[in-house]
């Protein structure tokens, strides 16, 4: 029981706030440390181990030695993939969960992985990724935002729900004309590039992948970064959002779009990587008081860590062919999956 | 002074009309009860006044200007509203929850003003939730979470609060302390319109009751001019005996009526 006095104490305006502040600050703090140290491991790691020292010239000077080279030209792209691909997708992962309120949600859900996934396995299909690297890319993007226009137009009536079952229902006939594109494929070595590239990989990306989709990622996480405070007031459910002025509308269209052009941009570099928009924001919301528009920022640093994290496991624990990405978080996201799903009913509100 | 008006407002949904040419004028300092059977209208009723239903046809006037011609935030500065059974899906704090109640009148982004805390800590105060101020709203009782809910509304001062059944699933300390609070707004200068099931309640505490039948206005009045049990029996379809009046009536249900549709 807290006295009169304590409360007349704590009352005082600017407390939370300062509070809600610091942790806040901690929290980011630490997440940008960690984030710093995996990025120098994952220059110096590989199967051609580097020194520091070897790493600072190749980054820092003009030279054109072989170590020079396993920097400038596949581990910094390679690197700076992973932070901008996972940061991607835990901040996607942050707000469909927000906008959702269903901590399950995940930016595949309203069928933009799946709709990019279609569209590279199209240019892979007919050869048109043979000619030009940025084919894949830029039909990942057309395909991703293709499966989310479907999404919403098929889900636009019914609120958020039929948003999320519309999403699987697309999810699912991408995943039919994926299989299909599989089953009439031209040659064996056709369907194996497919299936290789379903696998989700960051291994051989350059700094043209880089170029290509970085755009795309911004311009998505800066829509969905304006969407903070409507998150916040959907946590009231959605008709008291309404009535404190949120067009909930646009919010999921901005969300929508938001989402389709980062989550496109993304899966058309590295192939389908699942789980790390799940987790991200889950890892850091009890740091933040659970709220909406406090978790992006800190879910998109968890997400960049995690993937950088899972992408240096993958080369380090290869003994024969590398690992998959994208197979490497799904077998460490699903029991995750299984823990959040068991803890559901002591967290539902 | 704020007053809102609705004229000959009709909403159709699923070809059945669920409110047919209402008319209403309500205006501050009142406590409206809005009474009726399930399924008569009211949250329908509440909805449209509210803004946040356009009707299918008529027309809601807000201080004389069309409701219509208003933007969401522009209305949202002005009236609350809290739908039935209002809850918080994430376990934020309570102290966070009322601070959302300041949503429209926010920059789209940055923190709180330091105006703005001491405001969120004098509704805290006022509605007697100091201790639970960093408590998860999701652990509040249910009285707790109507007080908190009440408060989000009314921390950004709006002239008018329309509340679905705030009391209903409150026990009888708690409905009577909601609708004492109520009244307490109105006799403030604000305009409430709380839908209520409660008659005993509705008939001692509201300044006047609108009744709603079949998606019309029945009756609208003060509660001592209109309440009566023909009343209650063609609005209800029950037999009650009505007591005392003046801000002490009872009202006894004694039994249901047997259903129109079929004498």
């Amino acid at each position: 029981m807290t006295s009169a006095a304590e409360i007349e104490s704590n009352a005082s305006p600017g407390r939370v706030r300062s509070r809600d502040a610091v942790r806040s600050r901690l929290l980011l703090s630490v997440l940008t440390v960690l984030l710093m140290a995996l990025t120098l491991v994952s220059l110096l790691s590989g199967r051609v181990w580097l020194r520091p020292s070897e790493v600072l010239s190749g980054l820092f000077s003009a030279n054109s030695d072989f170590a020079s080279l396993i920097v400038t030209e596949l581990r910094m792209p390679r690197t700076v993939l992973a932070v901008a691909i996972g940061a991607t997708l835990g901040m996607c992962g942050a707000v469909l969960q927000g906008l959702t309120r269903n901590p399950l949600a995940e930016p595949g859900l309203l069928g933009g992985s799946a709709g990019a996934s279609f569209g590279a396995v199209i240019a892979i299909y007919f050869g048109i990724a043979a000619i030009s690297s940025a084919a894949i890319p830029i039909f990942g993007l057309i395909g991703a935002l293709a499966a989310m226009s479907l999404t919403f137009a098929i889900g636009r009536g019914g609120g958020t729900l039929a948003l999320v079952l519309a999403g699987t229902a697309v999810n699912s006939f991408m995943a039919a004309l994926i299989s299909l594109a599989l089953n009439l494929a031209p040659s064996v070595a056709a369907a194996f590039e497919i299936t290789t590239w379903l696998l989700g990989s960051l291994a051989d990306r350059s700094w043209d992948h880089v170029v290509l989709a970085g755009p795309f990622m911004l311009g998505g996480c800066a829509l969905l970064a304006v969407t903070t405070r409507s998150l916040d007031a959907l946590s009231l459910g959605e008709t008291q959002a309404a009535s404190l002025g949120v067009n909930i509308h646009r919010l999921r269209l901005i969300a929508l779009v938001g989402t389709a052009m980062a989550v496109g941009a993304a899966t058309s570099v590295t192939g389908a990587i699942g789980f790390i928009g799940l987790v991200g924001p889950h890892l850091v919301r009890p740091f933040v008081g659970y709220q909406p528009s406090r978790i992006l920022l800190p879910a998109a640093l968890a997400g960049a860590i995690l993937m950088l994290g899972a992408d240096i496991t993958t080369r380090l624990i290869s003994v024969g062919p590398e690992m998959k990405l994208g197979v490497f978080t799904a077998l460490i996201g699903t029991p995750f999956f299984f823990w959040l799903v068991t803890r559901l009913p002591k967290t539902a509100p | 002074m704020t007053e809102i008006s609705g004229s000959r407002l009709s909403v159709q949904r699923g070809g059945r009309a669920i409110l047919k040419d209402v008319d209403m004028l309500v205006r501050s300092g009142e406590f409206v009860a809005v009474v009726g059977a399930n399924g008569a209208g009211k949250s329908m009723l509440l909805s449209v006044l509210a803004g946040l239903l356009k009707p299918d046809s008529g027309a809601v006037e807000l201080d004389g200007g069309a409701m219509a011609s208003l933007t969401l935030t522009e209305i949202a500065k002005r009236r609350a509203y809290l739908p039935q059974n209002p809850r918080c899906e994430w376990p934020i704090s309570v102290e966070r929850v009322i601070a959302l109640g300041l949503t429209p009148s926010l920059p789209a982004f940055g923190g709180l003003p330091a105006s703005f805390e001491r405001r969120i800590t004098e509704m805290l105060r006022q509605w007697d939730l100091l201790e639970h101020r960093d408590q998860p709203a999701t652990t509040l009782s249910g009285g707790e979470l109507a007080r908190a809910m009440l408060a989000r509304a009314l921390v950004g001062d709006p002239g008018i609060l329309i509340a679905d059944e705030p009391i209903s699933g409150l026990d009888p300390k708690h409905a009577l302390d909601t609708v004492e609070r109520l009244r307490a707004l109105a006799q403030g200068g604000k305009l409430v319109i709380a839908s209520i099931h409660d008659l005993t309640l509705a008939a001692r505490f509201a300044t006047r009751i609108v009744a709603v039948d079949h998606g019309r206005v029945a009756a609208d009045g003060a509660p001592n001019e209109i309440l009566t049990e023909e009343l209650i029996r063609s609005v209800f379809e029950v037999e009650a005996r009505l007591s005392g009046n003046n801000g002490r009536a009872y009202i006894d249900y004694i039994s249901p009526l047997p259903d129109r549709r079929k004498i």
